[in-house]
């Protein structure tokens, strides 16, 4: 009886319990219906959205005491407590207001979190939703345009391509001048040169980190920021935090897309006839007559009779529409005291190159569990598989050939069927890329896992220690094949060949730290964080060669006919203590100190150890009681910083002087023992001291809001790679010798341009300005750093990546030859390198973007331009294709040549010998002929989305779901002649080098960008 | 106090000493190299066989740059090679006498001797601190000594205007390496640079044991001594060394190709030996063969360098003339001629550097030049006996000669004999030098010309106060 009196009260509550329902009608501060928002009641697993008009219903809420939430993104969530009791309908209307910059928004600001009002230093923040508005294979593509000081320049787009990311300036030559990515804790491996530059492209260490699985990126820029990173932090911190479940119902997200891929620009070169007209008109010049010849055209496989018969389009042959397709899938829950996320992705990407394709599977797992109320762990894991199918671009053939020695009058193949060989004179040039793509196998595949588990204990109140380990592997193994037919075909064996190459790196941290809160009173309020961080890292790898292969290597066996050969291994310790101290005054004044003390394996032993302190407060004037209350000044913040930072990011065996001995390389069948490098136990971090003065803003009651900040950041003890005389017996030597200064200003406006009726546009305008200059070089001459063979140097005065060129005048209108200048500005015939000036440089003077955002009812329309103003292009390919005529093709630009006594003309008159043009060989004729204006404005995203109304949604089960149509690098804006401004080609030789000083502004043979075209569906369920 | 406050402070007091003993401890950040890919200088030198494997990569860098790479410039530079048939910039920069600090052939030979120097100078540092016996310490010392000369005198012959451009050649030579340290050292003048050249050698000869296998010996160092004196001019001083190599026992070999595998080739007085390996990583002929190598081409393809026209010529110009077999002839009678060389026609050989052949031809010059006819004619013959068949004319012809015929016989003979292994520069340069008199032009350019010297690599001038060379003037 007593059973069937609790089951019927239980049955009623439950009937009961399903009929209170919560609705109302969300609107903006103009009373506007807000289409879209979310609203979700926290402690269950109840939401909703609201719909066209605003309105929103959430049915079946259990009575009681809730908190209800509402977000809209770019409107400040709002939060209503609320008491529903039996059988109650509670009506509750939101007014949402805007806050394109939440004061009380969390901000990572490196081993913890702070509000953006109490920060003092400088960070720009980026949400997911932001990182993942445009279709791209690695994250930090998706930052271009939107974050102040943050220059993003997009590899090419081939697979897996690389970009470069610079922080305000560039402050290091020799070292990375890479920001420092941190992942959940981390600082993980960002070797870019994990694969050298094979095939004319470097390694992007972050392709496998999954972008859908990023909550927010956090990038901390002034020393204040990055003095808790120490040694590492002089180039800024990008803060990567992982998704984590939110309190609530399990949620699902579903997101695919499906794209199409084609090239921003087609290489403008000229037809067969043309060329031929071309090259005969330089065997004229030259006094020959007859036909050509062809050999001295470095031809030999081919007669001028033969070149008519045959009318090649290599562009077609090489090129396609790539198809590309994303699928994301996100579960997420929390319990009362567990908490899980886990997501699944698969991406396969083929790009406009034939054969090129890059391919990510991944999954991750982020999970909390609160034991009891002082202790809570803390765990998160993903595993990432990238695979890029690669082909050949830049100087080392394929794409690259297209553009140079892929003649027009070349058949594809033989009227046997066989491949046609390009026989001319230089091997590097030689190869049919056709051939190349159909015989040759080439894969690389990177397995990356980061992991991380944390146990957080609340020793008492407000004291918390907090002990975390993680572990970042990455393994690359890198498979090619050629069968015999390519290589004897090449000459460069007479069997098949197949090689691996393959690299393990294991890369582990701990931190234990310790975090206290203390408020004397209301008005001072104490933050102090301090701890220990030991990081170690080891990358070894093996290279194995195979004749006589059959196909790709399989596994890492060495057998009769295989070689296998152990790379150096790379290995690097490092260890710190950190704190940070925060004061708050009256929520009004702010101050902080932080400091690192740094010792790693990579300073050579006399100096072991570096302290990187910086100080800096922060004065919220608005709050002050002559401008609160003011109605066009909301918000108003002053802040202002200073301290010491550094950079290790260079190579951990550069201290070292090598010895090596070895049979493999044996004189007269023994071994032999050489040195391989010099040592230098003075080897340290580069040291950069940065002031920064920032002022936060918020205008007309936040309609517009943003930040501008100047900054002062002079870097000493740069590290070079330094060109050693050749007669020291070394030709490189790692040292601290130069300074670098970077000053500049940044700004971000974010304003709400119309909120009228269920229409708003809002705009986000960033730019940066900076100013780079070498300060000094040491005792070295500009030789001391090149960035590529003739092109940039370290020249006191200019910038970083400076070109250092023999001057172009103008074309001699008598005998149609080039006339430079010499260093005192006289005309000669003479090319000399002795006469090489700086002429220009990689560096952009200003980068930004701007942002517009549409939101009509159910649809909205995101237009992002980013653009480059200044900075220089040099077009080392161009000194070929308009240069010394070849076996290589040539531009349309050539039209505008000397053809006669008299012509006023850009380029000179066609010859086959360099002298002509007064130069010892063709690849020297370096000159700012070549050198064009970087500056360009690009539609770099443009989005149509709609939001299915819910009725429509739920149709499918989902809470939300969105449809849109993503067009990337739809036009550009440009004077620059080549193929595409945008810039960031194959590191060569010292990769960070490389990249510091050429990869801008170089250019030679690169493919260009990536133009897509998507489909995205974005479903909650 | 406030338990909290205790709390606070045992926390902190924990980390601050954890952090501090574990920081204490400075093997915590040491890094130890895997010795088999990296080893610190004093651990890698501590016995006799480490040195004896220094050594060695000493001959194996050398050998690196005399496997045809230095031979070939010194070519280029020349009136004996074509134009090379690939265009390629660099070595077409050479031949046109127009190398400039970034010509990529120019800059990484530049190196090449340098690394040789360096080992040598590295193992200066030990000589005190290796348990050698004094024979053993002796020999290598005599065998480093005479390798950093070699060096230096080849380096010096493509960077530098020849001994005899000033009277007292004052004028810029190279810069002269004597201790293994990152310090600047700027250009010496090429009477500096001989004279180091010399004191090595002199140190060598004194040095080096009679007998030493396939690794230099005391007679290679007297031999090299020779050639240097004999290169300067100072066919005085030289004399007796080639007399005394010359009459060391070595015998001309039957062929007339030095160059072949086996390294005990009874006239090679110092060479550098290959020895096969299935991988062919060891060969010393590498240079030779990527560039003149002929016999694995098509009919009609042609290797990157071949013979100057006027050469060919010269060699095919008596059908008594065996080493006429060594020009082969492409694309005959078209305008594209070419003449291609059989000489580095094979897989692997070894590099000879000093030669019973280079001896008798030097001596034979000097007692021309001395007007010793007889004794001219007597080293003369052999090489005569052996290139010509039947020889009895030839012989009867060289016999009749003397004066300044006999000399330009012997100076033709060398050009005949030694061509494409690096060899007519020099002589020519020596000529113009030494012999005033004689108006000396290579491909319409004065032997003396800018551009007839390397430029050094743009990363010479990475010190301050390095000269480069001038260029140009030769065209």
């Amino acid at each position: 009886m007593r059973k069937t009196l609790l089951l019927t009260i239980f049955m009623v509550l439950a009937c009961l319990s399903k009929a209170q329902t919560i609705k109302g009608k969300v609107t903006d501060e103009k009373g506007e219906a807000i289409v879209g928002a979310s609203i979700f009641i926290e402690g269950t697993q109840k939401g909703g959205q609201t719909d066209v008009n605003g309105f929103y219903l959430v049915n079946d809420v259990s009575p009681g005491k809730y908190k209800v939430r509402f977000t809209f993104i770019g409107l400040k969530t709002e939060y209503k407590a609320i008491e529903i009791s039996a059988g109650q309908t509670l009506e509750l209307n939101v007014k949402m207001i805007d806050d394109p910059q939440s004061l009380d928004e969390a901000v990572v600001v490196g081993y913890g979190t702070i509000k953006r009002r109490e920060i003092t230093s400088a960070v720009s923040k980026i949400s997911n939703r932001e990182l993942n508005d445009l279709p791209v294979q690695s994250f930090e593509q998706a930052l271009q345009g939107k974050l102040a000081g943050v220059a993003v320049t997009q590899g090419s787009g081939l697979a897996g391509s690389p970009s470069i990311i610079r922080i305000r300036g560039i402050s290091s030559i020799s070292a990375g001048g890479d920001p420092l990515y941190v992942v959940d804790g981390i600082p993980i491996t960002q070797d870019y040169g994990a694969y050298g530059n094979s095939g004319g492209a470097n390694f992007n260490p972050l392709a496998t980190i999954n972008p859908f699985d990023i909550e927010s990126v956090e990038v901390l820029k002034d020393a204040a920021a990055t003095s808790i990173y120490g040694s590492r932090g002089a180039n800024g911190v990008i803060v990567i935090t992982t998704k984590r479940a939110e309190k609530g119902k399990m949620r699902v997200n579903f997101s695919t897309q499906f794209g199409l891929s084609t090239p921003t620009a087609r290489p403008n070169l000229v037809g067969r006839d043309e060329l031929l007209n071309l090259m005969e008109e330089a065997w004229i010049n030259d006094g020959n007559v007859g036909k050509p010849d062809l050999s001295r055209f470095g031809i030999s496989n081919m007669t001028w009779d033969e070149t008519r018969q045959h009318n090649t389009d290599w562009y077609k042959e090489l090129t396609q529409v790539g198809l590309k397709t994303q699928n994301d899938l996100t579960i997420s829950k929390a319990w009362n005291k567990f908490s899980l996320y886990s997501s699944l992705s698969y991406g396969y990407n083929e790009t406009f190159v034939r054969g090129n394709s890059f391919n990510r599977v991944g999954t991750r797992i982020n999970g909390d569990y609160k034991i009891n109320n002082k202790i809570k762990i803390q765990f998160g894991t993903s595993f990432n598989r990238g695979i890029n199918n690669r082909v050949f671009s830049g100087w080392s053939g394929g794409y690259g050939l297209l553009m140079s020695s892929a003649l027009p009058f070349y058949p594809v193949r033989n009227p046997d069927g066989s491949y046609f060989l390009f026989n001319n004179s230089d091997a590097s040039f030689r190869t049919n890329p056709v051939m190349m793509l159909d015989l040759y196998k080439w894969q690389t595949v990177e397995n990356r896992s980061i992991s991380n588990l944390a146990v957080e204990y609340e020793v008492i109140k407000n004291l918390k220690l907090r002990v975390q380990g993680n572990y970042d592997y990455q393994s690359i193994g890198d498979d090619s094949y050629a069968p015999a037919e390519l290589n004897k075909t090449t000459g460069s064996d007479t069997t098949g060949t197949a090689a691996r190459g393959a690299s393990y790196t294991r890369n582990y941290n701990y931190t234990a730290q310790l975090t206290y809160k203390y408020n004397i009173n209301k008005y001072n309020k104490f933050e102090a964080v301090g701890g220990y961080e030991r990081q170690q890292s080891l990358t070894n790898g093996f290279f194995m060669f195979e004749r006589f292969a059959e196909d790709l290597i399989r596994n890492n066996e060495k057998s009769g006919s295989r070689v296998k050969d152990y790379g150096v291994p790379s290995e690097w310790r490092f260890e710190r203590i950190f704190g940070r101290v925060n004061y708050n005054l009256l929520e009004r004044y702010y101050a902080q100190i932080a400091f690192s003390y740094d010792g790693s394996s990579r300073f050579g032993s006399n100096y072991s150890y570096g302290f990187f302190p910086a100080v800096s407060a922060g004065w919220v004037i608005s709050e002050e009681s002559f401008l609160r209350g003011n109605k066009k000044i909301s918000f108003l913040k002053l802040r202002a910083s200073y301290g010491r930072s550094g950079n290790s990011d260079f190579d951990p065996n550069a201290r070292f002087g090598f010895f090596r001995r070895t049979n493999l390389l044996a004189y007269n069948g023994q071994s032999i023992l050489y040195p391989t490098k010099l040592e230098n136990e003075n080897l340290r971090w580069e040291t950069s001291w940065t002031a920064n003065i920032g002022l936060d803003f918020g205008f007309f009651d936040d309609r517009i809001t943003g930040s501008i900040d100047v900054y002062d950041k002079r870097t000493s003890d740069v590290i070079m790679n330094l060109n050693t005389d050749p007669s020291v017996g070394f030709s490189n030597y790692f040292d601290n010798v130069g300074g670098i200064r970077n000053y500049g200003a940044e700004m971000v406006i974010k304003s709400s341009n119309i909120q009228k009726g269920k229409f708003r546009w809002t705009t986000t305008f960033v730019i940066a300005r900076n100013f780079n200059e070498i300060t000094s070089t040491g005792d070295y001459t500009e030789e001391a750093v090149s960035g590529g063979t003739n092109d940039t140097r370290v020249v006191v005065g200019s910038p970083v990546g400076t070109y250092y060129l023999v001057r172009f005048s103008r074309v001699d209108p008598e005998s149609g030859r080039p006339i430079y200048l010499d260093k005192d500005g006289n005309e000669t015939f003479e090319w000399k390198p002795a006469n090489r000036v700086p002429v220009g440089n990689i560096l952009p003077k200003a980068v930004g973007g701007i942002t517009n955002t549409f939101r009509y009812k159910n649809w909205d329309l995101s237009v992002l331009f980013n653009f480059q103003i200044g900075g220089n292009i040099y077009d080392a390919s161009a000194k070929r294709q308009l240069g010394v005529m070849s076996f290589w093709n040539s531009r349309a630009e050539v039209a505008d040549r000397w053809q006669k006594p008299g012509d006023v003309a850009a380029f000179p008159r066609l010859t086959l010998n360099p002298s002509t043009y007064g130069l010892p060989d063709y690849w020297q004729y370096n000159t700012p002929m070549f050198l064009y204006d970087a500056s360009f404005i690009r539609l770099r995203n443009l989005t149509l989305g709609y939001m299915l109304p819910n009725s429509v949604a739920k149709k499918f089960k989902a809470t939300s779901c969105r449809v849109a149509v993503i067009c990337t690098n739809l036009f550009v804006l440009t004077k620059y002649p080549g193929l595409d401004p945008e810039i960031a080609r194959d590191g060569e030789g010292n990769i960070n080098q490389s990249r510091n000083m050429q990869a801008q502004g170089t250019y030679y043979l690169n493919a260009p960008q990536e133009r897509t075209y998507n489909i995205q569906i974005l479903a909650t369920f | 106090m406030n338990k909290k406050y205790i709390h606070v402070l045992i926390m902190m007091s924990t980390l601050v000493l954890s952090t501090v003993a574990i920081t204490s401890c400075k093997k915590s950040l040491e890094i130890e190299p895997d010795p088999s890919f990296g080893i610190d200088p004093d651990e890698a030198i501590q016995t006799p066989d480490d040195m004896q494997q220094l050594l060695l990569s000493c001959y194996d860098a050398c050998a690196n740059m005399m496997n045809g790479r230095f031979q070939l410039i010194n070519d280029l530079l020349s009136d004996d090679v074509s134009r090379p048939s690939n265009n390629d910039g660099n070595l077409t920069g050479i031949y046109n006498r127009t190398s400039s600090e970034f010509n990529g052939e120019v800059g990484g030979a530049y190196s090449q001797p340098y690394f040789t120097i360096y080992r040598v100078n590295i193992m200066d540092r030990y000589w005190d601190n290796i348990q050698l016996s004094s024979v053993e310490k002796d020999r290598m010392q005599g065998e480093a000594r005479f390798l950093r000369a070699l060096c230096h005198f080849e380096t010096v012959k493509l960077w530098a205007q020849p001994a005899g451009y000033t009277a007292d050649n004052s004028h810029l030579g190279i810069i002269e390496r004597k201790r293994a340290l990152n310090e600047v050292v700027l250009r010496t003048s090429v009477a500096s640079n001989y004279n180091f050249i010399i004191s090595d050698l002199t140190e060598a000869i004194q040095k080096l044991p009679v007998s030493n296998g396939v690794y230099a010996n005391q007679m290679a160092a007297k031999a090299l001594l020779g050639k240097v004196y004999f290169t300067m001019g100072r066919y005085d001083d030289a004399l007796p060394l080639l007399t005394e190599v010359i009459g060391a026992g070595y015998a001309l070999t039957d062929s007339l190709n030095r160059f072949r595998r086996n390294e005990t080739e009874s006239e090679i007085i110092f060479g550098f030996v290959t020895t096969g390996t299935p991988y062919d990583i060891n060969s010393r002929s590498s240079t030779f063969k990527a560039n003149y190598r002929n016999d694995n081409l098509g009919p009609t393809d042609l290797p990157i360098m071949g013979l100057s026209r006027e050469l060919a010529t010269l060699l095919r110009s008596d059908t008594t003339d065996i080493r006429r077999n060594m020009v082969k002839i492409i694309n005959e009678g078209e305008a594209n001629e070419f003449y291609a060389s059989t000489k580095y026609n094979m897989n692997d050989f070894a590099s000879p550097y000093l030669t019973l052949t280079d001896m008798l031809l030097m001596r034979a010059e000097i007692y021309a030049i001395k007007e010793n006819a007889g004794a001219a004619r007597a080293d003369l013959l052999p090489i005569i006996k052996r290139a010509y068949s039947p020889s009895a004319n030839k012989e009867l012809a060289v016999n009749a000669l003397s004066g300044p015929a006999l000399l330009a016989e012997i100076r033709l003979q060398r050009r005949l004999e030694m061509h494409l292994e690096g060899d007519r520069i020099t002589q020519l340069k020596r000529i113009g030098a030494t012999q005033p008199s004689t108006v000396i032009t290579i491909r319409n350019a004065p032997w003396n010309c800018n551009g007839m010297v390397l430029q050094f690599p743009a990363s010479a001038g990475t010190v301050r106060g390095f000269i480069f060379n001038p260029t140009g003037g030769c065209n």
